[in-house]
């Protein structure tokens, strides 16, 4: 079917230290056709995610990104965070994930502790967090601006032990703290995933783990040097299992990574059984236990399960351990190093002990990080001369306690400090003991984990205060400043901390944690919205009583469960809250009151919840879908294509309107191939064959059927580039009898060819262009290939959005629009904008070009 | 963790620094930095001198192809 390409991981390749962005970019020369990157109906092939990021990448060094820069990344996961990743890279920099879930405050603090002069993200996402950044680049506002870069990767040489991220870890003394990883660990950990489990062409990755955790990098770089590909699964499915089911049935997920405490919930999904595409599951993050791998492997006996173990300042990983399934019970071993990493467990004098004792793991080779940002004194204290190695050798001290096996496997006994690990999140109780004092009236605090008699790992903290400080209080305080994650479930009053000898607080001796003990008496469920509500806390927390002012926390809620609680009560009651409303709103009777309590809510509050972002005091619900019509006779303008007709009226076929893309595609294409693609794109895509007439004094449109696309081929030798585009760039557009755009195409020999689409800008737009590309893309691929296009199917077209448009804009409507925004804009003053040049009668389009010159020196080198 | 003993600064070839105790031999390609003291002194005195923590043949190989460029 296909056409021949030599098979096999790029990464199998690699001599010596592996760079991914560099195996990246060789993978994209064997496989640049297969789909690199799928995001819900959005994919991406290797070629066009290695132009883009190339292009993003010359972006960054125009800036001034180079070898040890730290850029940070704050985007949704999307094709555009994959791109942006990779393009770091080729740039020379490192990456600094911030994580959206944490406060702002917080977010600012890393960006400013990285002294990162660049940020990655969008538009809508700017926020306070990026006040101290230099140079914001927003992927969707600039996307001009980058995909006019060059598609060929920067000059830039990347150094095996430069950066290639930093991570921020909880860190003890109440700070978080940047971990430095570097191209050769991270590369030979990714080699591993490959290699080791044999990944290839035909693996989908489940990209799930949010990227504020080191892990994430493996997902998304495993398949991309082996032609597989990475499956996006959405926002948030990381904590929620049945997003995550789902995205695994949608994207036929071969390979999936998780913590233990969610693999618990995702196998009780009733469609964990479907799951049948999945062949590899990789454990990381808390110990895991026979009795889970059993019951996943019950339902998907074909299964592979891996047991990963790794701090992140050794690259993820250190040990791996393949899981026997005939261990039906007890702790599974974390197994023996990773290729290139080695271990020893020591004793307190850091002298090794035998089989079966229990010492401290310490880890060498190559996957050891550099340190930690800005902070060598930390570093220092926690890599560690070798006294076992070849010389100059440094171990790092993991602080957790391990023994050997008389397999010669390792297996994991718990921690030598107070670190805590809850959901595979690495929590430092001083950071939170940090946060907490922070508060004017607590005088004392002493955070502890411990298991609630459900056997879930928790939080509790315990305090002393100049007055009585309610949980409500304390948990929204600290969702302002910590993670939530962090943020504990259950607070404890205390008069007096036991101390130990030395004056220290003694953990040991404080009081046991009754989570039953705050809770007042018990009040059935009195309404229809309370009652729903308990329901499904009973179901959620497995517990058989729900009084309407139990706390949810003190019954066993956590952050983890609190994500599904918003989900299921979403689904019984149309009404999604926030995390944060839900977080401050702990009992039945508030939940029950912020979910149905008030009839006339708060338009302003809803639109805020509303995502699609729709106008003033309507709902989503309200609108109906947009239906497919017949194409029968002439259509209705929407108000957008009414403006662009009414403008044409004034000069028509003026090349003002004319909208350019300009593309890289193939040399390994036909121009014919490109045609029957274009032809192909004509077809699908109604507003390329849409006239615009005037039917009894009105605008309308009528579609016309598809026919053949003029392809213009230039020699891109013998003529100029420049002058071609110019020239095509001026020829306008009769929108009464079409065509509404021109293609050509430049061609020369060793070198890609140059797609030019010149469109009317009432058939296309900046968000069109995208979906344009990609079309082109995957048309020329699978007319290539021999293949039916990999497309969405359209459900409905422009002019069917057109006249669901009118049928929704009643004058009924419009008034009740436009009232609200008179009475939300009235009193405002009115500003007296004045005009400093005199304007002509008509306008013209052509503008004056001015020129000027910056010396050199003011342009980053 | 009790942690009276003695400690020194001690560096490698590749300039990275860490700490290790007086009275113990020092590893194979770790020398002493000079100075002495407890756990925290020496720790903060590594703080105030190791400002550049890129590994020195990386930054011998970056002030070369800076120079060569």
């Amino acid at each position: 079917m296909s056409t021949v390409l030599p098979t096999g991981p790029a990464v199998a390749g690699a001599v010596g230290p592996v760079v991914l962005p560099e195996v990246v970019s060789w993978q994209a020369a064997l496989t640049p056709y297969a789909t690199a990157v799928v995001s819900g109906d959005d994919r991406i092939d290797y070629a066009a995610l290695d132009l883009r990021a190339n292009q993003l990448a010359h972006h960054l060094v125009a800036l001034g990104v180079g070898p040890e820069s730290l850029v940070g990344i704050d985007l949704r996961r999307d094709v555009d965070l994959v791109v942006a990743l990779l393009a770091v890279w080729r740039a020379g920099g490192a990456y600094v994930p911030l994580d959206r879930a944490h406060p702002a405050d917080r977010r600012r603090w890393i960006l400013a502790d990285t002294g990162a002069s660049v940020l990655l993200t969008k538009a809508d996402r700017i926020d306070e967090s990026a006040a101290g950044v230099s140079h914001v680049v927003r992927l969707d506002a600039d996307r001009w601006a980058i995909a006019a870069r060059p598609g060929t990767p920067p000059d830039v040489a990347i150094d095996p032990t430069s950066p290639a991220y930093a991570i921020y870890t909880s860190g003890s003394t109440g700070r978080p703290k940047g971990v430095v990883v570097t191209h050769e660990g991270i590369g030979n950990r990714v080699a591993w995933a490959v290699l080791e489990h044999g990944l290839s062409a035909g693996d989908r990755v489940l990209q799930k783990t949010a990227l504020s955790f080191d892990a994430a990098c493996w997902e998304f770089f495993a398949p991309l040097v082996c032609g597989g590909t990475v499956v996006l699964a959405p926002d948030g499915a990381e904590r929620d299992p049945a997003a995550m089911v789902a995205a695994i049935r949608a994207h036929d997920v071969t390979v999936l990574q998780g913590v233990p405490s969610v693999f618990s919930l995702l196998v009780e999904e009733p469609d964990w059984v479907r799951c049948a595409s999945l062949r590899l599951v990789f454990s990381a993050g808390e110990p895991l236990f026979g009795e889970l791998c059993q019951r996943m492997l019950t339902a998907a006996p074909g299964v592979r399960i891996w047991n990963t173990y790794g701090p992140t300042e050794c690259s993820i990983d250190v040990t791996a351990h393949p899981v026997d399934p005939a261990q039906l019970t007890g702790p599974v071993p974390i197994g023996r190093p990773l290729p290139n990493l080695r271990v020893q467990v020591l004793d307190e004098d850091r002298l090794p002990v035998p089989i079966g004792v229990v010492g401290e793991l310490y880890v060498g080779g190559v996957g050891l990080g550099r340190g930690y940002l800005g902070r060598s004194d930390l570093t220092a204290e926690r890599f560690v001369p070798d006294e076992f190695g070849a010389g100059g050798d440094r171990l790092y001290r993991t602080g957790d306690q391990v023994r050997w096996r008389p397999d010669h496997t390792l297996e994991f006994v718990g921690r030598v400090d107070n670190q805590l690990k809850i959901n595979g999140v690495r929590i430092e109780p001083a950071e939170i003991e940090a946060a907490l004092a922070a508060h004017p009236d607590v005088r004392g605090v002493a955070v502890v984990g411990f298991a609630d008699p459900a056997g879930r790992k928790r939080l509790a903290a315990y305090l002393s205060g100049r007055r009585h400080l309610t949980a409500v209080e304390l948990r929204d305080f600290l969702t302002d400043r910590l993670p939530e994650a962090l943020v504990p479930a259950v607070f404890v009053p205390v008069d007096e901390f036991p101390l130990t000898p030395s004056g220290k607080v003694d953990r040991s001796a404080l009081p046991p944690i009754e989570t039953t003990v705050e809770a007042p008496g018990y009040v059935a469920p009195r309404t229809e919205a309370e009652r729903t509500v308990a329901a499904v806390w009973q179901d959620l927390l497995g517990v058989e009583r729900v009084g309407v002012h139990d706390d949810f926390f003190q019954l066993g809620g956590s952050s983890l469960v609190t994500i599904r609680l918003g989900g299921r009560l979403a689904a019984a009651s149309g009404v999604k809250l926030p995390l944060r409303d839900l977080l401050a709103a702990p009992t039945v009777a508030d939940q029950a009151r912020l979910l149905f309590g008030d009839p006339a809510r708060d338009p302003a509050r809803d639109q805020a919840n509303d995502q699609a972002g729709e106008t003033a005091g309507e709902t989503a619900a309200e609108y109906p879908p947009v239906a497919r019509l017949p194409r029968t006779g002439a259509l209705p303008l929407s108000y957008a294509q009414r403006r662009l007709w009414l403008l044409d009226q004034f000069s028509p076929g003026s090349h003002e309107w004319v909208v350019p893309l300009l593309f890289r595609l193939p040399a390994t294409l036909t121009p014919d191939t490109v045609r029957r693609a274009l032809t192909m794109l004509e077809e699908r895509h109604e507003p390329l064959r849409t006239r615009y007439l005037v039917e009894n004094g009105e605008p309308r449109q009528r579609v016309v059927p598809p026919g053949w696309v003029e392809l213009p081929v230039h020699d891109g030798r013998a003529e100029s580039l420049t002058a071609l585009v110019a020239a095509q760039m001026r020829q306008g557009f009769d929108l009464a009898s079409g065509p509404l755009w021109r293609a050509s195409l430049v061609t020369g020999p060793g070198r890609d060819h140059l797609l030019l689409l010149t469109l009317h800008h009432i058939a296309s737009d900046a968000a069109t262009s995208v979906v344009l590309e990609r079309d082109v893309r995957e048309l020329c691929a699978a007319l290539a290939e021999g293949r039916p296009a990999d497309l969405p199917e359209l459900t409905a077209q422009y002019a069917d959005y057109a006249t669901w448009q009118h049928e929704r804009l009643t004058p009924d409507a419009v008034e009740r629009e436009l009232g609200f925004w008179r009475e939300a804009l009235a009193g405002l003053p009115e500003l007296e904008l004045p005009l400093d040049r005199p304007r002509p009668p008509s306008a013209t389009p052509p503008a004056p070009t001015c020129r000027s010159r910056y010396p050199p020196r003011w342009s980053p080198r | 963790m009790s942690d009276d003993r003695g400690y020194q600064v001690v560096r490698n070839d590749e300039e990275q620094y860490s700490i290790w105790w007086t009275d113990r031999d020092l590893p194979a390609g770790w020398y002493a930095e000079g100075t002495e003291g407890t756990r925290d002194e020496c720790l903060a005195k590594i703080g105030e001198i190791w400002t550049d923590m890129r590994p020195l043949s990386l930054r011998l190989r970056m002030e070369a192809a800076g120079s060569a460029a």
